[in-house]
């Protein structure tokens, strides 16, 4: 019997099937809204709304993050980072959340910060006096 | 406009080495091609002497960079972006090779080198062989080129490490001619200030780099239709590349993990991933190559996947150099704007190797005969689609991006795709690839090469048993995890297996000792790997979970990293005590040191450790620029811990400000002694100090200081803390230290006015004139004032000695009636023939004194004396916040990491096998030029001589 038509067939299986369950972790980034309406985890991506409250109170909760972000459509929630604050967030262009939806606040695991880069910014460095 | 002080010389040299080295690749690349194309020894020396010149312009090249680097010309570009005055010599290789133009001088100095060894080492194959590096090499070079050609809107070739700042931006410095001498550097990002980053990119660089031999190979074979000589020489530079490559990563991982915050070695990140996967494929390729050499099977298979390695590593480039990655990686490289460039690389590499392939396709042998089931050839060859399923799945996910940007290009509208999980997404996909990985591995060691012919008999019931044991050891082994599945113990079974297997291999067969150790030692390692991988990933624990917080907001799982430890407050926490004992600020860097003692069950504290993690701030001092972990290593297990977070105060001058604002003060007026009330506490000033102690604040000549010594009492609780808040007068600018007091939650500080109130304008004062011989007294009303004497070894706060100063303190006592004695010390001095006076204020008794003159010849000195009408000592402003948060706290991340030395030595014995199996081809390659005859005919016997066949 010839084996390599079935491990072809079996290759081209598994490469569907593969196809078909990653489609499940894939998908667009979302918005409050459709978050809002499934109970799965989804990824909202969006900006910082700088003139709202960010609070961050490690005494009380060091694992509790809150801000306000605008989604894509821009609707803004109340967001909370279940991490420590993290470095330059006020700092962040666009942020992307990973979290679900819970009482009409987004409940992010993770967070991804796209900061204009630190130390590469077209601004000359003049000496100072010493 | 003529700029004074430019290096203009050394750029112009750099440009043209540069310039001289595309042209010397131009020209090897086509000599080459000349050269194999007629057998002309002129055209085969000339290559050789391109390729060497070549070699050597991007070795000057380098070493003038880094010359210029260690120069601080900040004139140029390249060196302003990457150093500056403060970075210590060891990190300018870093600074060197931390930007776009620096790393590709340095694959193209490893591309120089290893084509040399080419030449030196395979005379039969380096002329194909060096033509297809010398191509390489000039599409690399057009990177750094740094040409405008004036088409559409002027096209740029490349960008030039030897730009000048003025060339590359404008601003209103450059109309400066000295610009040069006020201009300082950026200077190295803090996080690759780490040794791993001097050795981790030349590695990586050099791993990246030999992919291009074994793929100039692969084509070399293709053109000259010697399908089956390549695979000889290309096996052992895979071999080679496979080593160098998976150490280069390996290293990355090193430096994730003892370096960077997220606390681990893989977090699946695309700079990562788009690495791996040519390691992958250039595994998959070795093993195609041993089958091909072995029995004729998988000749083009070994083509596809060094072709594909190659074209991986230029993807790679492409990803990581483009800004493509953007929003999914948070480490890739700034843009260069050579995007256009980067894609014709990969494009052209790829279409050159796909489009030969195509073109000789027919003429590739292929043996017609199937392989047999119980032949090793055949489960090789499955591993190597494993190899290749894995690295397709990396590519894909790792590339969304890239999908999405080529689908926006095409008008598209399928939304941004993106993984909402990635770390989860990988690992349930390379799970698999492992067990199928570690299973196929172990099956083949049972099998020999064209089957087991009459053998099967023994090598299946020896399988078997190694079977059994495995999957009795994986299930154990899984019952240890912290989470549970069966497929963690499938993993853990073919990890065993895959361990077993190898070991009864390198024991029973009769090969060669070093070709049975090379690839012993890269399977077991790879079990070893898996097994690290299932221990440190599943069983790592937060030492410093919080169990308390975000309760039914979310899983249990993603529940609280981060704790708050108070200084000197012992913390129990998951098995360990964990003491915050003291931070220390040296430079811009602040240490912390925090003990953890292991707590057994029974609460009997066993060995302690302490860790000391650390931040550094920028070098301006305005703000936090990194926080670096620490580790304490065991056998078994490993305690990782990082700061997370510190009292803003602490943060940054920005956040410090913001915290300052966002209390409430509450203002009272005290004099010394008298107290108030406040909502929680009673305030009472108890006295105040012109020369205050506070740990902030050092004194200098000149400062004007209030220090206001504050007792604070909690009216509920009855205790009392007391605090020392300063302000202080230095050149023009007010100085606040504001008092802490973290067991009450409370802050005290001092306005600018409590100063004001004790200045007083010395043309409001009315002095007068007393001429006093030491032991002579003046009466000023109620007080009197004695000379004492003059003291030339005398001092004064405000007065630094120099060099020639001729200086006298006038010591004068003062008895007020009611009030304890004091002294004034007035300083008299010349300098430069010049006399000066420096005054003294004794502000409890309200005087002010100068020493205006000493008369040489009497022993007299000349005071001028001034009471003070409004009374010094009168209240004090002072303030009080009762909601300052304590300052004297860190939040910390601890994680133990069982088993992740078996990651490291299992990834490193993998790697090692990889260079051993390379040793013995290299022993192999010159056992056989000694018994062939060197006779140079390049033609070919017809079949594959199995030569490394088992010896049966």
């Amino acid at each position: 019997m010839k084996k390599f038509p079935i491990i072809a067939m079996l290759c081209i299986l598994v490469a569907v099937g593969i196809i078909m369950s990653a489609a499940d972790d894939m998908s667009t980034y979302a918005t409050f809204a459709e978050a809002a309406a499934t109970e799965n985890t989804v990824r909202v991506a969006g900006q910082l709304v700088k003139d709202k409250p960010i609070d961050f109170n490690p005494l009380e909760n060091a694992n509790a993050f809150s801000f306000y972000v605008k989604d894509q459509d821009g609707t803004e929630s109340m967001v909370t980072l279940t991490a420590a604050k993290p470095q330059d967030f006020e700092l962040s262009e666009q942020i992307v959340l990973t979290g679900a939806m819970r009482n009409g606040r987004f409940i992010a695991s993770d967070m991804l910060m796209k900061c204009p880069s630190k130390y590469k910014d077209e601004e000359i460095y003049i000496k100072g006096n010493s | 406009m003529e700029y004074l002080n430019e290096h203009l010389a050394a750029g112009a040299a750099g440009r043209a080495m540069l310039l001289l080295a595309f042209l010397a690749a131009g020209l090897a690349c086509f000599a080459g091609w000349r050269a194999t194309q007629t057998q002309s020894t002129a055209w085969g020396n000339l290559t050789g002497v391109a390729y060497a010149v070549m070699s050597v312009f991007v070795a000057a090249t380098i070493a003038l960079l880094l010359f210029m680097m260690t120069q601080h010309w900040y004139e140029y570009q390249y060196v302003q972006a990457h150093v500056n005055d403060e970075l210590p010599f060891r990190y300018v290789f870093t600074a060197f090779w931390e930007g776009q133009e620096g790393s590709f001088l340095l694959w193209l100095l490893w591309h120089g080198v290893l084509g040399m060894v080419v030449w030196f080492t395979n005379p039969k194959w380096r002329l194909p062989v060096l033509t297809v590096m010398a191509g390489v090499q000039v599409v690399l070079f057009s990177m750094l080129l740094g040409i405008y050609l004036p088409f559409g809107d002027e096209l740029r070739v490349g960008s030039s490490p030897f730009s000048l700042l003025r060339e590359t931006m404008r601003a209103p410095i450059f109309q400066q001619s000295d610009y040069v001498s006020l201009i300082e550097g950026t200077g190295l990002n803090p996080l690759l200030q780490n040794y791993w980053m001097i050795i981790h990119p030349p590695t990586l660089f050099l791993g990246f780099a030999s992919t291009v031999v074994p793929f100039a190979f692969a084509v070399a074979g293709l053109w000259r239709r010697a399908h089956q000589e390549w695979l000889a020489p290309a096996l052992r530079w895979a071999l080679f590349s496979g080593g160098i490559l998976g150490i280069g990563i390996l290293m990355g991982g090193a430096w994730a993990y003892e370096a960077l915050n997220f606390g681990g070695y893989w977090a699946w990140d695309p700079v990562e991933n788009t690495s791996l996967v040519p390691w992958l494929l250039m595994v998959a390729g070795i093993h195609t190559t041993l089958v091909a050499r072995s029995t004729g099977h998988s000749i083009k298979s070994s083509y596809i996947f060094y072709i594909l390695a190659f074209v991986g590593i230029l993807y790679s480039s492409l990803l990581t150099r483009s800004g493509l990655l953007g929003e999914t990686s948070v480490h890739a490289f700034t843009e260069m704007g050579l995007e256009a460039q980067l894609v014709f690389l990969v494009g052209a590499f790829f279409l050159l190797g796909a489009g030969l392939l195509g073109w000789r396709w027919r003429g590739i042998p292929s043996k017609a005969v199937e392989e047999r089931a119980d032949s090793r050839e055949f489960w090789m060859f499955l591993g190597s689609l494993v190899l290749l399923f894995s690295a397709g799945m990396i590519s894909v996910s790792s590339s969304l991006p890239v999908i999405n940007k080529l689908g926006d290009a095409m008008g598209f509208d399928f939304g941004h795709l993106t993984i909402n999980e990635p770390v989860a997404h990988y690992n349930r996909y390379q799970l698999w690839v492992g067990v199928f990985m570690g299973l196929f591995t172990g099956v083949a060691q049972y099998m020999r090469w064209r089957g087991l012919r009459g053998r099967g008999g023994t090598m299946l019931v020896r399988l078997g048993i190694a079977g059994l044991i495995s999957l009795t050891l994986g299930v154990l082994t899984a019952s240890q995890l912290l989470v549970q599945g069966w497929h963690f113990a499938a993993l853990a079974s073919v990890a065993y297996f895959a361990i077993l297997s190898n070991v009864d291999y390198v024991i029973t067969s009769k090969v060669e000792l070093w070709q049975r150790l090379g690839s012993t030692a890269s399977h077991v390692g790879f079990g070893l790997l898996l097994i690290g991988v299932l221990f440190s990933g599943l069983n790592q624990r937060q030492i410093s979970s919080n169990t308390f917080a975000m309760e039914g907001l979310l899983d249990a799982e993603q529940i609280g990293k981060n704790v708050v430890v108070v200084k000197g407050l012992p913390m129990v926490i998951n098995g360990y005590e964990v003491t915050y004992l003291s931070d220390t600020l040296i430079s811009n860097r602040r240490d912390y040191a925090i003990r953890y003692r292991e707590l057994s069950r029974e609460g009997v504290l066993g060995e302690s450790f302490v860790l000391k993690p650390y931040a550094l701030y920028t070098n301006d001092f305005s703000k936090l620029a990194s926080m670096n972990p620490d580790t304490k290593h065991y056998w078994d297990h490993d305690v990782f811990t990082h700061i997370t977070g510190m009292p803003p105060g602490n943060q940054s001058a920005e956040e410090a400000r913001v915290y300052e604002d966002s209390l409430r003060f509450e203002r009272i007026d005290l004099i010394p002694g008298d107290s108030t009330s406040l909502t929680r506490h009673q305030v009472r000033l108890v006295e105040l100090t012109d020369r205050p102690t506070h740990p902030d604040y050092v004194p200098a000549a000149g400062d004007v200081a209030l220090g206001a010594k504050v007792e604070l009492r909690r009216l509920d609780f009855d205790t009392v803390q007391t605090a020392t808040a300063v302000v202080v007068l230095r050149e023009n600018l007010i100085y606040s230290y504001p008092a802490q007091v973290n067991a009450f939650s409370a802050r005290v500080r001092l306005p600018e006015e409590a100063l004001s109130s004790r200045l007083v304008d010395e043309s409001e004062l009315d002095y007068r004139t007393y001429s006093l011989a030491p032991g002579e007294s003046a009466q000023l009303g109620g007080q009197r004032v004695t000379f004492v004497r003059f003291d030339p070894k005398g001092v004064h706060p405000a007065y630094t000695p120099e060099q020639g100063d001729v200086a006298v303190v006038g010591e004068l006592a003062v008895e007020s009636p009611g009030e304890p004695a004091a002294t004034l010390r007035p300083l008299f001095f010349i300098r430069d023939k010049t006399p000066f006076q420096v005054k003294d204020i004794e502000p409890e008794a309200g005087l002010h004194a100068r020493l205006v003159s000493i008369d040489p010849a009497t022993g007299r000195g000349r005071f001028a004396i001034a009471r003070q009408t409004s009374p010094v000592a009168g209240a004090v402003p002072i303030e009080v916040a009762e909601n300052a948060s304590r300052t004297d706290w860190v939040l910390l991340e601890a994680t133990v990491f069982p088993g992740i030395n078996l990651f490291w030595i299992g990834s490193v014995v993998m790697l090692l096998g990889l260079l051993i199996s390379m040793g013995f081809r290299l022993k192999e390659k010159r056992r056989l030029a000694a018994v062939t005859p060197a006779a140079g005919t390049p033609t070919v016997p017809a079949a594959p001589r199995p030569i490394l066949e088992e010896v049966e």
